[in-house]
C-alpha cells in the first residue's frame, strides 16, 4: 500500500526528478498494478427516450458540446505473464455540464438562470493489456480491452440547489440518484519508456514506476439500470474517445 | 610574562561579564513602552472613521491605552490629542482630553469623533484618506513633567469615497436578478476604488417595491421580485469605512432585467414526460449492487486467509 501511495504522489514530478539522478542498472522492480488518468468529451443521450421532432430536453438545456470527464482508475494485477496482463481494479470519475433555465414563451423559448447535471461514474473493471509485441520485438505498443460494471451517481440543479419535480399525485421526484450500466473499451497504448531506456529505469529506481503508458481508446457503454423502463440514458449515444496516461508500478 | 598576566585578568573579566549581562535587565526595567488604539463606535474595525463620523458632531470613540513599566498613583492623568505628524516630544496644551489614569490598561470612551479630525488637521471631505497620529501623555500627579512620556498609534480618517461602479450586464432568473458589478474608474475626487461594498437596487415601474442586494465585486442578486416585470436596476458603492459613491448609470428596464419563471433541466425533462424517477438504480441493477457487495467480500476474506 505504501508503495502504491509513493507511486500515485510522486508520479507527477517522476520525470525531473528521474533526469537528475544517475543511470541505474538493477534489475526491474515486481509490478503490483496500475493508476491511469484520462480525459473524454462526453454528452450523456438523455434525449434518446425521446421521439425525434419533439423537444429534446438536454440539447435544449445544454446543447450539443460535449464537456471534457476527468476519470481516474486504479487496478491490481492479477496475472502478469509474457503475454500481457489482467488487471482487476476500481476507478472514478467527474464530469459536469452547465446551461441555462427555459421559459416557454409560447413557441419561443426565452433562457435565463443557471442549471447543471453532474455525473460522478464509479467503476469495477476487468482488463487485459496486451505485452507480448513491446516485450518480444520492442514493438512500443501495447493494445488492451476493458470491460466495466458503473454506477453513475448523478444530480441535477437549478436557481435553489438540488433541483425536483413533483408529479401529478404529490409525490416529489428529487433530481438526483445513481444508475448502473456497463462499458467496454478497446484501446492502444504507445510504451513511453521505448523512447528513453534509461530514464524509464530510474523511474523505476526513484518511485517503482516500471512503465508509462499514454493511451488512447474507444469505450461503447450503456448506463440505464440495465434498461429498466423508469430509467434514463447516461451513456453517450457514441463510441467515446479518451486519451490519458497510465502508470504501472 | 603573558600567561600570569592574562590568569590575573580572568577574575575582572568575568565581573565585568557579569555587569554587561545585568545591564540590559536593569535598563529594562526603567523602560516605560505602551500602545494606543482608538474605535470609532459607528465602525467595525479599531483605527477607522469615515466621513460622517468626521463630519458628526455627536460620534464618539473609545481609546484603549496600553502600557507597561508605570507605577501609577492617585492624581495621574493621561492628556489624549492627535496629530497629523509624529507625535511632539513636548505635552501640547491643546489637547482633546484629561482624563485620570485609574489603569495601566485603560478604556477611555466617549472621545469625539470630530475633535480628534480637528486636532489632526482632517478634512472631511477629502479626496484621499487622512491617517492621524494618536499621541497619549503621561502627566504624574496630573502635572506636565520636564521628560513627558507619549505613547502613540494611528487613526485613519478614510475620506476619500468610492466612483459609481459599473453595472456590467444582467441575467434574469425566477424571480431573481444576477447583476454583474465591477468597481467604478478611479477619479480625482473618488480615490477608493478597493475593498468595497455594492448595493444593487431593482425598482420595478412606478408604485413597486424596490428591492436591494449588497455584495461584492462580481455577481450580485436581487432575490423576491415579480416575474414578468422589467426592472430598472441602479447601484452604488461603498469604502471600507461606509462613504457612499455617487449612483451608477442605470441598467434596464429591459428583457435582461424581466425576471422570468425559467425552469431547470430536470423541470424541463419531466415536464417532456421524462421516465427517469430519481434515486437510486433499479431494475437490473438491483441485484448488481449487491452482487458487486458479495464480490468484494469474499475478495477481502480471501486476502485475509
Amino acid at each position: 500500500m505504501k508503495k502504491v501511495l509513493l507511486a500515485l504522489a510522486l508520479a507527477a514530478a517522476a520525470f525531473p526528478a528521474a533526469a537528475q539522478s544517475p543511470v541505474i542498472t538493477v534489475k526491474e522492480s515486481p509490478r503490483w498494478g496500475s493508476f491511469q488518468v484520462s480525459i473524454s468529451p462526453y454528452s450523456p443521450n438523455i434525449d434518446s427516450e425521446f421521439a425525434a421532432g419533439s423537444l429534446q430536453p438536454y440539447a435544449t438545456v445544454f446543447g450539443t458540446g460535449r464537456p471534457l470527464m476527468v476519470q481516474a482508475l486504479f487496478n491490481k494485477s492479477l496475472w502478469i505473464t509474457e503475454f500481457g496482463t489482467l488487471d482487476l481494479g476500481v476507478g472514478a470519475g467527474y464530469w459536469e455540464a452547465w446551461g441555462q433555465g427555459v421559459y416557454f414563451s409560447g413557441t419561443t423559448i426565452v433562457r435565463g438562470g443557471t442549471t447543471s447535471i453532474m455525473l460522478i461514474p464509479i467503476q469495477a473493471q476487468v482488463s487485459y493489456r496486451w505485452e507480448w509485441f513491446y516485450e518480444r520485438f520492442e514493438i512500443p505498443l501495447e493494445p488492451y480491452v476493458r470491460f466495466a460494471i458503473v454506477d453513475t451517481i448523478w444530480s441535477t440543479s437549478g436557481q435553489n440547489g438540488v433541483s425536483s419535480w413533483t408529479t401529478a399525485d404529490g409525490t416529489i421526484q428529487r433530481g438526483s440518484g445513481a444508475t448502473f450500466g456497463w462499458s467496454t473499451t478497446l484501446g492502444l497504448a504507445l510504451v513511453l519508456d521505448f523512447f528513453d531506456t534509461g530514464l524509464s529505469r530510474q523511474m523505476d529506481y526513484d518511485v517503482g514506476i516500471n512503465r508509462t503508458l499514454l493511451f488512447f481508446d474507444f469505450t461503447r457503454s450503456s448506463i440505464n439500470d440495465f434498461g429498466a423502463k423508469n430509467s434514463w440514458q447516461l451513456a453517450p449515444s457514441y463510441w467515446a474517445w479518451s486519451i490519458g496516461l497510465q502508470f504501472v508500478f | 610574562m603573558a600567561g600570569p598576566g592574562l590568569a590575573e585578568s580572568r577574575p575582572m573579566l568575568r565581573r565585568a561579564s557579569l555587569l554587561l549581562l545585568l545591564l540590559p535587565g536593569f535598563a529594562l526595567g526603567q523602560t516605560q513602552t505602551g500602545t494606543v488604539t482608538a474605535f470609532a463606535t459607528s465602525q467595525g474595525v479599531i483605527g477607522l472613521a469615515n466621513r460622517a463620523d468626521c463630519a458628526s458632531t455627536t460620534s464618539t470613540a473609545t481609546w484603549a491605552i496600553t502600557t507597561t513599566g508605570i507605577t501609577l498613583t492617585a492624581g495621574d492623568k493621561w492628556r489624549l490629542s492627535t496629530s497629523s505628524g509624529a507625535c511632539s516630544s513636548t505635552v501640547p496644551t491643546t489637547f482633546l482630553n484629561d482624563v485620570l489614569a485609574t489603569s495601566t490598561n485603560q478604556s477611555i470612551p466617549g472621545v469625539f469623533v470630530q475633535g480628534m479630525g480637528t486636532e489632526g488637521s482632517v478634512s472631511c471631505t477629502g479626496a484621499n484618506d487622512q491617517p492621524v497620529n494618536l499621541c497619549v501623555y503621561y502627566l504624574p500627579g496630573g502635572t506636565i513633567p520636564s521628560n513627558p512620556l507619549v505613547f502613540t498609534g494611528t487613526f485613519n480618517f478614510q475620506t476619500a469615497i468610492p466612483p459609481a461602479p459599473n453595472l456590467n450586464s444582467s441575467s434574469p432568473g425566477d424571480a431573481q436578478l444576477s447583476i454583474n458589478v465591477t468597481s467604478g474608474t478611479e477619479t480625482a475626487t473618488e480615490r477608493a476604488v478597493t475593498g468595497l461594498t455594492f448595493t444593487i437596487t431593482c425598482t420595478p415601474p412606478a408604485g413597486g417595491t424596490a428591492r436591494t442586494a449588497t455584495g461584492n465585486a462580481g455577481n450580485i442578486v436581487c432575490n423576491g421580485l415579480i416575474n414578468g416585470t422589467a426592472y430598472t436596476v441602479t447601484g452604488v458603492a461603498r469604502s471600507p469605512a461606509g462613504n457612499l459613491g455617487a449612483v451608477s448609470a442605470q441598467l434596464g428596464p429591459s428583457d435582461a432585467t424581466t425576471p422570468l419563471p425559467f425552469v431547470d433541466f430536470w423541470t424541463v425533462y419531466k415536464l417532456s414526460n421524462g421516465v427517469e424517477t430519481g434515486g437510486c438504480g433499479t431494475g437490473g441493477a438491483g441485484t448488481v449492487a449487491p452482487t458487486l457487495a458479495l464480490l468484494g467480500l469474499l475478495l477481502a476474506r480471501r486476502r485475509r486467509s
